[in-house]
């Protein structure tokens, strides 16, 4: 048996009956006067803690909330129409490019030795995935600073 | 089927049909969710005008990143995540103290505290335990007024709205460890304060 007084952990969890409890904790307990006032302190506590008025809004959040709404869904929409719209110009611009000027392109690396080609792909690509990781990176940063989650 | 997977059906449900623009299912989920909400922008928000735009606030953000819920917890708990991170910012804002140290070791040595109260026992007769049980619930309110925001709250999702640790874990990003020994203090401070104030006004 335990012979010194439970620390309140040990109450604690005696009082909450999360965990089977321990034969010596519930022996000293019935033995020792001091923590069985404090065990019944903790039970009272922990009662009247799930006694307390719940509380509750003065307002109807849910239609408080709901009239909000339209606004930020129209607003997402938007947002999206821009992002396909800033593809579909890039394509054009894109396709002409290549229309008017794809031969002159493909002329234009003819003269290069592989290995220069190899490289300036290989530093473009580098760059490519570096500036997109940056740009992410950024954009998270960007977002928690908005607090938007 | 436990209770876990339906819930988890019911939310999948709830937000497909959100994500198809059914204001009408974000309701439900905003009734789902709103004891929870409130019980968390309450204990960590002082004033009144401020808790109706935290609360509005954490809807709004709800909605705008349901797209990005991945299932792997409740839905509650997921907006319970976004209640507490953006009363924590607001908190933040206002550079005001999230955990403050109360020194309950200071009012009382435990075991005088234990004793003393023990003369003062309120259990003589049915009568003086109701009332005692009234003062007590009185007393008790304005002591958890008194703990800091982030231990009001701990206490409430414990033993108000019965999560467990794991829960508060995932709603308050702490770790579970550090959630019971928070829990532990302020259930600790609770009591001490408590006894301390009750004996005061027994005197």
């Amino acid at each position: 048996m335990i012979d010194k007084h439970l620390n309140d952990d040990e109450i604690q969890q005696y009082v909450l009956q999360k965990a089977a409890p321990d034969v010596d904790i519930v022996k000293h307990i019935e033995s020792c006067r001091i923590c069985k006032i404090k065990a019944a302190q903790y039970s009272m506590l922990f009662e009247g803690i799930q006694q307390q008025e719940k509380p509750v809004f003065d307002f109807d959040l849910a239609d408080f909330v709901i009239k909000q709404l339209p606004q930020s869904q129209r607003k997402v929409s938007n947002d999206k129409l821009f992002f396909y719209f800033i593809i579909l110009i890039s394509a054009f611009s894109l396709s002409i490019f290549f229309y008017f000027f794809g031969n002159s392109l493909f002329n234009l690396f003819k003269g290069i030795a592989p290995i220069l080609i190899a490289t300036i792909i290989t530093a473009v690509i580098c760059l490519f995935i570096f500036l997109c990781f940056d740009m992410h990176r950024k954009y998270q940063t960007q977002m928690k600073t908005l607090n938007f989650y | 089927m436990n209770n876990q997977n339906k819930n988890n059906l019911t939310d999948q449900i709830l937000v497909e049909k959100v994500l198809r623009s059914d204001t009408n299912a974000f309701k439900v989920i905003i009734k789902n969710t709103e004891g929870l909400v409130t019980q968390i922008v309450s204990k960590m928000i002082p004033g009144g005008e401020d808790r109706k735009d935290i609360a509005q606030d954490i809807y709004l953000k709800a909605f705008q990143k349901l797209g990005s819920f991945k299932f792997k917890s409740k839905l509650s708990t997921w907006i319970g995540q976004i209640a507490y991170n953006t009363c924590i910012n607001h908190l933040s804002k206002k550079k005001l103290l999230l955990i403050e140290n109360h020194n309950d070791e200071d009012k009382s040595d435990d075991e005088t505290l234990v004793i003393m109260n023990e003369k003062n026992n309120p259990f003589n007769s049915e009568t003086e335990k109701i009332i005692f049980n009234k003062e007590l619930s009185e007393i008790l309110k304005r002591e958890i007024d008194k703990l800091s925001p982030v231990y009001r709250t701990l206490i409430t999702l414990y033993h108000n709205e019965e999560l467990n640790y794991s829960e508060i874990a995932e709603i308050t990003g702490l770790p579970e460890g550090t959630v019971k020994s928070y829990l532990f203090r302020a259930r600790k401070t609770l009591r001490n304060n408590l006894l301390f104030t009750y004996k005061k006004e027994a005197l």
